[in-house]
């Protein structure tokens, strides 16, 4: 199947048999490797990635289903939210392995643009589909606030 | 006076910026010119035989290169030392759910995935053992595995003196069988060129990937190389190669092709080790003050049929956390069929503790004594299991500093007395305990003619702060920024590092790092003063002194010169030292120890429970990489919140597969689970062990949760739990 999409504001037409999961288009097709598989079921959130400006899990997302849609991945999210959160993850030491963290930065970043200022609930409410097994949550939730401070 | 860490504090971790960006490579973003994938089809049984397997539609599946069976596969020779013997595609026996019954070779995963799944064979079943209950009569002694992890220990006459004290407990906990689940799978790609090959693992011990592949392909090790640039999680169950890297490697090779292969979720349950299932019973006497007089700790741990090399040492804590001169202890292995267990943050210790801890806590309340009290009044004054002095005891001022940081005082004595609104309120604490453990290490230290310093080790980075550690080493040796440093790790080829694992890395690899910029700066010396170009030519060695990369000769300052300018006189431009770390013998002994201090939230209508305020304080020696350190101690302390109150997979107890393979029903700590938490690093520098006076940190920093939160929740509700996890239903039933 025929798709034409925008991602990382490039327009881009992938051919691929239907159904076949936006994540493997991204990583097999394209070589871009920064948005990470997990699970493959939408349960860990490794694979998040913005369409159309919101936060979606890459590996149940049928690319024949972003005809005209608009894709941002880890390597091409930018902006004052995207630079604010990058700073502090580094200043807080968030990443440990750094496995999880493409897809914690796209959900964080996600929040940041639709709430300048979110507290621990709307915190743990965004991120809560973002597993992280060094179990980083706790700097999350710091570098997201000051992220918010940043911006 | 005591101080909470902030993570503010000190170097940020070097290759940070990478980790933010999507940068940072892991195995399975390895992408190689006509790469083909590998994906495994799993036995639906538990124990049998396969009595026919068809592969024909898998076969003809579109994109599929080749399928390989037991009939079909060529066979490797069994390497020997790895976590479990390679069973797989290697004869019609089946041990375990899951265990690879074919492999397929397909251009796209997807095309791999896809045919595994058309793979189908018919099975002779035989009735497999699944649960502790059913394996408990062919439990076995399990071999020794070091000095320190033998089978059973006896000093003086424990069940005498448990038998004799005036007071006693008898108490049995069982603790769940439990995943690693890294969020990245083992995974592994393999190329071949000619008779060498090139293995990407995701990998905690590169160097004995390499030995053993090379054993198994029938290679010399210098033909094969292991490369893994950044490791997507690992806490124990990438510790060199499990039967798939070895299998992904061979079937390269018979397909001419390289190869790449990632384990399902699903599989991560069963190929690549688990924490085992144990129950434990511990009797404990004391006398009327509080101090223990005899422990008899035994531990029965869940073993696999095919491979008893694997047991829990839980019952290792009583001997060496508290002072009791009668100590007998006990290891039993129970086979069950599931897949090997292995070493998982924190094996050993970290299961123990929970019968110990909170045995310990019971009695405090029997005895009117404050729980930190009682611990208080059993601290070792020597290792008593070796009969040899602790090298530093910081195991009262751990629980002072806890005490004080936590606000212990203001805690009512008495259970079930504390309540906010309708939640009750708990506090409970426990020790956290693992030895201090180091192994050897080498490591290389160079400079180029462009001044460029590295230093370089076989070791990987799993998330822990390697490379920062590393470079904070390197860069305080030499008086330079650390971004001065370079390092390089990751590579079998570079000097051989140790497992990364039960925390011997800092000690070990950073101990050789030490010692090789040390050697480095020697050598420069050494070289400069022999150097007709140099300005120090002539002059003696011991006359010249080093200012971060300048050397400088201590009667004539004008007399200088620079690590660039000795390196570009030198032959190949370049100058190269070696450092070499193994552990000596001291003739004393050292823990890393800590506690845990731990608030609990329980609502006595639905049962949930909320950890909502926890400090752990922690005598690791002396800090090398304050935020890096600090990351390890609060993300063990949220494993540990997993290991107390959600982690367990359950094995159907009639067919043994397990029933919750995946993160929709094995759960682990999310966002909202974790509370804020503090960290105490108290001043514990112990130079006895290794050069640079570190100790282990990784995995104490988990141990105490589980039976600090158990206790919490006793002092919450007055119930005295003795699972783990801990459910909502314990709690209300
Ligand atoms: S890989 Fe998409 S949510 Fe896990
Ligand atoms: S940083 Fe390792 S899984 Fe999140």
């Amino acid at each position: 199947m025929q798709t034409t999409l925008s991602i990382n504001g490039i327009e881009t037409e992938v051919n691929a048999p239907e159904g076949t999961p936006l994540l493997w288009v991204l990583r097999d097709r394209l070589g871009m490797t920064g948005t990470k598989f997990g699970c493959g079921i939408a349960q860990c959130g490794a694979c998040t990635v913005h369409i159309d400006g919101l936060p979606g899990r890459a590996c149940v997302t049928p690319v024949d289903s972003l005809d005209g849609a608009s894709v941002t991945t880890i390597e091409g999210v930018e902006g004052p939210e995207a630079d604010a959160v990058r700073a502090a993850w580094t200043e807080i030491d968030v990443p440990q392995c750094g496995y999880c963290q493409s897809g914690q930065i796209m959900s964080a970043v996600a929040l940041l643009q639709v709430n300048g200022a979110p507290d621990d609930e709307a915190i743990d409410n965004a991120m809560a589909g973002n597993l992280c097994r060094c179990a980083t949550y706790m700097r999350i939730r710091r570098a997201i606030k000051d992220a918010a401070t940043r911006i | 006076m005591t101080t909470l860490t902030d993570i503010k504090t000190g170097p940020n971790r070097v290759e940070g910026r990478a980790k933010v960006s999507g940068g940072a490579i892991y195995v399975n973003d390895t992408l190689r010119p006509n790469l083909a994938h590998v994906a495994f089809a799993g036995s639906a049984i538990a124990s049998g035989r396969i009595r026919a397997i068809d592969t024909r539609a898998a076969e003809a599946a579109p994109g599929v290169i080749a399928v390989f069976t037991h009939e079909t596969l060529p066979p490797l020779t069994e390497p020997g030392g790895m976590r479990e013997p390679i069973v797989a595609l290697h004869g019609d026996r089946i041990h375990y759910a899951d265990q690879f019954i074919a492999a397929v070779v397909a251009d796209t995963t997807a095309a791999a995935e896809a045919a595994a799944r058309l793979i189908t064979a018919e099975y002779d079943i035989d009735t497999p053992i699944a649960t502790l209950d059913a394996a408990e009569a062919t439990a076995f002694e399990p071999e020794q595995w070091n000095a320190f992890r033998t089978p059973t220990s006896s000093r003086g006459d424990a069940d005498g003196a448990v038998a004799s004290a005036p007071v006693q407990i008898d108490w049995t906990v069982e603790t769940a069988m439990r995943q690693h689940n890294p969020i990245e799978a083992n995974t592994t790609a393999a190329e071949w060129d000619g008779d060498r090959v090139t293995i990407w693992n995701a990998d905690q011990y590169i160097v004995e990937t390499m030995q053993i592949a090379a054993r198994a392909l029938g290679i010399p090790e210098e033909n094969v190389t292991v490369l893994v640039d950044y490791v997507g999680g690992a806490y124990g169950c990438k510790v060199g190669p499990w039967p798939h890297t070895i299998l992904t490697a061979h079937i390269a090779r018979l397909v001419g092709r390289p190869v790449k292969m990632a384990l399902s979720r699903r599989q991560m349950y069963s190929s690549a080790g688990h924490m085992p299932a144990t129950r434990q019973r511990i009797r404990i006497g004391l006398s009327d003050d509080g101090r223990l007089q005899g422990i008899v700790h035994e531990s029965l741990s869940q073993g696999p049929t095919h491979d008893p090399q694997y047991c829990e040492w839980a019952a290792m804590p009583s001997r060496y956390l508290y002072d009791c001169e009668n100590v007998r202890t006990q290891h039993l292995v129970a086979p069950m069929h599931n897949g090997a267990p292995t070493t998982m943050r924190a094996p050993h210790e970290g299961v123990g503790l929970f019968a110990l801890d909170t045995a310990l806590d019971d009695v405090s309340y029997r005895l009117g004594i404050d729980p930190v009290e009682l611990r208080l009044r059993n601290i070792p004054p020597r290792d008593q299991h070796f009969d040899i002095p602790w090298s530093t005891n910081a195991q009262a001022e751990v629980y002072h500093a806890g005490m004080e940081a936590f606000g212990w005082a203001d805690r009512p004595a008495e259970a079930g007395t504390l309540r906010d609104g309708d939640e009750l309120v708990g506090i409970g604490m426990a020790s956290a305990l693992r030895p201090n453990s180091k192994t050897n290490a080498e490591a290389r230290a160079s400079v180029d003619a462009e001044g460029r310093i590295t230093v370089a080790s076989a070791t990987s980075e799993i998330g822990t702060g390697t490379p920062t550690a590393l470079s904070i080493v390197a860069a305080e040796e030499l008086g330079l920024p650390i971004e001065r440093i370079n390092v390089l790790m990751g590579d079998s080829t570079l000097p051989p590092a140790p497992y990364v694992a039960g925390s011997v890395t800092m000690a070990s690899v950073g101990s050789a790092v030490l010692l090789a910029v040390r050697a480095l700066k020697d050598e420069l010396g050494r070289i400069a003063v022999a150097q007709g170009g140099s300005p120090l030519f002539g002059a003696d060695a011991a006359s010249v002194t080093f200012h971060g990369d300048v050397l400088i000769h201590s009667d004539d300052p004008s007399r200088r010169d620079t690590f660039a300018s000795i390196a570009a006189r030198a032959e190949g431009g370049a100058i190269f030292a070696m450092g070499r770390f193994a552990p000596e013998q001291t003739g004393s002994n050292s823990r890393s120890l800590g506690a845990q201090f731990v608030e609990v939230r329980v609502d006595p209508l639905i049962g949930r429970i909320r950890v909502s305020r926890m400090l752990g304080v922690f005598a690791v020696g002396r800090i090398i990489s304050p935020k890096t350190a600090r990351s390890q101690a609060t993300g063990g302390m949220i494993w540990g919140i997993g290991e107390a109150l959600m982690e367990k997979t359950d094995l159907d107890p009639r067919t043994a597969r397990p029933v919750n393979a995946s993160f929709l029903d094995n759960y682990v700590p999310v966002q909202g689970d974790v509370p804020e938490i503090d960290v105490i690093f108290l001043d514990d520098t112990d130079r006895d062990p290794n050069p640079l006076g570190s100790k282990s940190i990784g995995e104490v920093v988990s141990t105490g949760v589980a039976p600090a939160i158990a206790n919490a929740i006793y002092h919450a509700t007055g119930k005295r739990l003795n699972k783990l996890p801990v459910t909502s239903e314990m709690v209300l039933g």
